[in-house]
């Protein structure tokens, strides 16, 4: 009887510890996504010729609120500058419209302003000057109204989107339009409180914290080499390779990160001889039930461009051209060490397009400066052979490199918050010059 | 209670991810000297199903996510691993013995992660760990890849690919025999 007791005491305690058991172990198994097999596709394989010769490894954060307020900050940019070439359009338009009448009371003041003051002609001076008055505040009204009726949906709606983050009226935000001496950031600066709550408000709550590790490399290409820009110097046993541009051969952030662990030697060089992380890394998120892949994108590529940036302020193209300079000697001195001639520094100079193209595309987009800038070195290089920058070279040499700044730059600029002229300069460039549009 | 203890403290230790251990300690620039010959483009589709967070996950209806992704390698020497006595020149002949050809760079952007519509839509999951899951899935399929492509005979492809490239690099400085080896 006692042993029958006790046993069913064990058994009744063994159920129940198999049962929290049970339950522990399916609340704490985390469920990962399981891979189904699949195939690997070889898509394409290409021949290619290029020198890397300096490769940065970097960390970088982003999160979605960094972006989302630059893209907000972007878009009330853009629907400022749109609002501003409209409604300065209606404000010529009517100031001619008005500017007889305008003129007419401005000569009768000036007129009774020039001859001996008295109680009437001061008088009839401020009564002049109060109708002038009245008549600007009607033409101004004339303006509103007239802008009103002219606007498309798109100018609509981006005035709309500057009332909505900045709280102010639309009345205000015109007036501030056609002053020449403010521009977008002085409304930025003075609702910067409500531009904000309306980010946090678009964000919905949403966060995503990424760290992002990867690499960028940098080098030549030497298919891009050809008898034009190589030149020997028997007296100074040099090869000079003029307008020879470096290219950043690779930026990446893969999902796992691999680094050489030797930073500093050069032994271990292999891209498998490597100490592992993760290449994109989530540190804080919240609602994430909310983010959309689109999210996830913006804020991973804004890692990418943070990591490009960090290269460019390394002077990664300054060490892949020292480095280049380095090896191509060492190279063509063997080569060359038993021929007839003998090669024991290489020296490399840049065209004349390369410093801009690197300044341009620092941010990966054209500003209004920078488009201004783009225009002018167009037209002037265009039809006419700089002989400064391409001394000995011919007008169709000099367009080669313009068509390649062209091409480079519209390609590493597309799907950007660009100046919206810039789309344009690039067709007619390309249409110009008989070249396909890149895709 | 105390089982209630126990069930919250095991809970709690079993559901903690393990940390990345290892860190990186230097960013900086090193210099390289490496000639890429070949880039090969490499597709693979991405599939998988994304469950709810723990028990409740269990009882949910799956949600498929199918991507069709794409990876770019490239492939090549280290020039670096070269020395005088690798290069051998006979008159307009020369003959080299360039190092075995190795991926120089593994590159598997998210901006080529196509997602396939609409039989997976990322948008409409409403999980709380959906974007961690996602890393993962993405993660798995990097080192799927990584260990597939020892499998394609890339290392053939590339040494053709090297001595086309530098025959007809060589040329240019008036080498009309070209000879290329590759160390074993």
């Amino acid at each position: 009887m006692l042993l029958s007791n006790l046993n069913n005491k064990v058994l009744q305690n063994l159920r129940r510890y198999i049962f929290i058991l049970f339950i522990i172990l399916l609340s704490a198994c985390n469920i990962s996504p399981v891979l189904n097999d699949t195939v690997l596709s070889m898509k394409e394989v290409k021949g290619i010729g290029e020198l890397i010769t300096a490769e940065y490894y970097g960390e970088v954060i982003s999160s979605f609120s960094l972006v989302s307020k630059a893209k907000l900050d972007t878009s009330l940019n853009e629907a400022y500058i749109l609002v501003q070439t409209s409604y300065r359009q209606v404000d010529t338009v009517i100031n001619n419209r008005y500017a007889p009448q305008i003129n007419n009371y401005k000569e009768k003041i000036a007129k009774l302003e020039t001859k001996k003051t008295n109680a009437w002609r001061r008088s009839r001076i401020s009564e002049l000057k109060e109708n002038l008055k009245d008549f600007e505040s009607k033409i101004n009204r004339k303006k509103i109204k007239q802008f009103k009726s002219d606007q498309s949906q798109q100018v609509k709606s981006a005035l709309q989107l500057l009332t909505k983050a900045t709280g102010a009226n639309k009345r205000t935000l015109l007036k501030h339009m056609l002053d020449n001496t403010l521009e977008y950031k002085d409304i930025h600066e003075k609702y910067k409180n409500k531009i904000n709550d309306l980010r946090i408000k678009l964000a919905d709550n949403k966060e995503l914290v990424y760290i992002g590790r990867g690499s960028v490399k940098a080098g030549y290409n030497l298919e891009e080499l050809d008898s034009f820009n190589i030149f020997y110097s028997p007296k100074r046993d040099t090869m000079y390779l003029l307008d020879f541009d470096p290219i950043i051969t690779d930026l990446d952030i893969n999902p796992y990160f691999y680094y050489p662990e030797d930073v500093d030697s050069s032994n271990k060089l292999d891209e498998y001889d490597t100490t592992l992380l993760y290449g994109f890394q989530l540190i804080y998120s919240s609602q994430e039930k909310d983010v959309t892949l689109q999210d996830i994108n913006n804020v991973k590529s804004e890692c990418k461009r943070k990591l490009y940036q960090e290269a460019l302020d390394r002077n990664i193209y300054q060490n892949a051209q020292r480095n280049a300079e380095e090896a191509l000697s060492g190279l063509f001195g063997l080569l060359s060490s038993e021929g007839d001639r003998e090669i024991k520094e290489v020296i490399i100079s840049h065209s004349k397009y390369f410093s801009y193209q690197v300044d341009y595309l620092y941010d990966k987009k054209i500003d209004k400066d920078e488009f201004n800038e783009i225009k002018g070195i167009v037209t002037a290089d265009k039809d006419s052979l700089d002989e400064i920058a391409f001394k000995y070279q011919t007008l169709k040499y000099q367009l080669k490199y313009l068509d390649k700044f062209m091409l480079d730059l519209y390609k590493q600029t597309q799907r950007s918050n660009n100046v919206s002229e810039w789309d344009s300069l690039c067709s007619n460039y390309f249409y110009d010059r008989k070249i396909a549009l890149p895709n | 209670m105390k089982y209630l203890i126990l069930l919250l403290s095991s809970t709690i230790l079993l559901s903690c991810s393990k940390p990345q251990d290892k860190t990186f300690i230097v960013t900086k620039i090193r210099s390289a000297s490496k000639l890429a010959t070949t880039e090969v483009i490499l597709n693979k589709i991405v599939w998988t199903d994304i469950k709810g967070r723990r028990i409740h996950g269990l009882f949910k209806k799956n949600n498929i996510l199918m991507f069709n992704t794409e990876a770019t390698l490239k492939l090549g020497v280290n020039l670096k691993k070269l020395n005088e006595n690798d290069i051998m020149v006979f008159g307009d002949s020369i003959v080299i013995t360039l190092p075995k050809v190795e991926i120089l760079n593994f590159s598997y952007p998210h901006e080529k992660y196509e997602q396939l519509y609409p039989i997976s839509n990322f948008d409409i999951i409403k999980s709380n760990d959906k974007v961690k899951k996602l890393d993962m899935v993405f993660r798995e399929a990097e080192t799927d890849i990584r260990n597939k492509v020892k499998f394609l005979n890339l290392e053939t492809i590339t040494e053709q690919k090297t001595r086309q490239f530098l025959t007809k690099f060589l040329a240019q400085s008036n080498y009309n025999n070209v000879v290329i080896k590759f160390k074993q």
